[in-house]
């Protein structure tokens, strides 16, 4: 049943995962934290990290959703066929979409009420992922340091070209060198 | 061919641009498989339908070359290595995750996913948003996920809402997609204010 609900999760936010990586985190989010309650909200943000750190695209964040759910109810076996189900259904929609359009595609760019439904949803998407990034905010800033971290990484990222997996380790990094020198204390929820 | 995708999945680091660079490099230049023109078109479908850009361009490669199979080889070949990596690293998470020194990681980690997912929504807007309608379908898009996320929380001075709170935050973000979708063929996204001059086209939104 969980196995069922997970692949159908997955198809939906392969369905409309508009704009490439970013928009992944708020719709699996829904699903996955709020939902079913698959992950709590810090193993999201590391699920998210985990992803960043990986090459190709952020939708290998659901191979980690997969492995919990499926580690839980059945044990390692289990764990393996749930990532992979939920990895296959993460990115069949757009396989397929993708095949059905490189037939289309002159069409599909010269229809007006396409473009401006896309249009719509680009610029949807960028209000989408600033909640997204407010809501993660209020969960992982829980100080100072944590802020001045955010605050930091968020000027390299804009500032430099530095490859984001590396960002986010580095900050992992400093927030256990500081961790260990007693400033920040450990997450807590 | 599948092992060349596989090379590029196992490599791919950098993000989407790093990725598509990597595949015309190696079909489009090295091995004149594919003509510009046609990579260009793959490029432009993986703009214009969900999922990552560099998977919907490799698969129209592998399609265009070798039919489904290569389809198929394209999307497991990129696919492939980043699962691989994923099904090592979470199992170690949840192993050592709950170590204090990875909690410390953790912690120190957290913040930077924020900085990420922030520094997304400022270059999407900067490509994406380029008139007070834009403007206005990402402030409100923004403004209702947040009141989604929080709905439950609402819900204690508003009973009235409490019905449909947890509802909204399931689905929020998919509903909230649809309806930019909907304020896109209602308001002029993208539209120039004033007609252009004859035979100027206007500025292509996907086409960044």
């Amino acid at each position: 049943m969980e196995l069922l609900q997970l692949a159908l999760a997955c198809l939906r936010v392969g369905t409309f995962v508009f704009g490439g990586g970013p928009a992944l985190v708020p719709l699996l989010r829904d699903p996955v934290v709020f939902r079913y309650g698959w992950l709590t909200g810090d193993e999201f943000a590391d699920a998210v990290a985990l992803g960043q750190m990986t090459p190709g695209p952020l939708l290998v964040t659901a191979t980690f959703v997969g492995w919990k759910v499926g580690t839980e109810s059945g044990g390692v076996g289990a764990g393996l066929l749930y990532a992979t189900v939920a990895t296959v259904c993460i990115f069949l929609p757009s396989f397929f979409m993708t095949l059905a359009a490189s037939h289309q595609l002159g069409r599909l760019k010269g229809n007006p009420r396409v473009q401006r439904f896309l249009r719509g949803v680009e610029a949807g998407i960028v209000g989408l992922v600033a909640a997204a990034a407010v809501q993660m905010g209020q969960d992982a800033i829980g100080g100072w340091p944590q802020g001045a971290l955010c605050a930091a990484a968020l000027i390299v990222l804009i500032r430099t070209k530095l490859e984001a997996g590396l960002v986010v380790i580095a900050s992992g990094l400093v927030g256990l060198a500081l961790t260990l020198a007693g400033v920040m204390g450990s997450a807590g929820p | 061919m599948f092992l060349t995708y596989l090379r590029i999945g196992a490599t791919g680091f950098g993000g989407p641009m790093a990725l598509i660079g990597m595949l015309q490099e190696q079909f489009v230049e090295r091995k004149k498989a594919i003509s510009s023109a046609e990579f260009a078109e793959g490029v432009a479908i993986g703009q214009i339908l969900p999922g990552p850009i560099a998977i919907d361009a490799a698969v129209y490669v592998g399609y265009r070359l070798r039919g489904w199979l290569g389809a198929i080889a394209g999307a497991v070949g990129l696919i492939l290595p980043p699962f691989l990596i994923m099904l090592v690293l979470t199992p170690l998470y949840f192993e050592f995750g709950k170590v204090p020194q990875a909690q410390g990681f953790f912690a120190g980690l957290r913040p930077a996913v924020v900085a990420v997912i922030a520094a997304a929504s400022w270059r999407l807007g900067k490509r994406g948003l380029k008139d007070k309608s834009g403007y206005l379908i990402a402030a409100t898009v923004m403004a209702l996920s947040l009141i989604f996320g929080n709905a439950q929380e609402l819900a204690q001075y508003l009973p009235a809402i409490e019905p449909v709170a947890a509802r909204a935050r399931d689905l929020g973000s998919i509903a909230l997609i649809v309806l930019a979708g909907g304020l896109g063929l209602l308001l002029p996204v993208g539209q120039p204010a004033k007609p252009p001059p004859e035979g100027e086209a206007p500025a292509k939104g996907g086409a960044a």
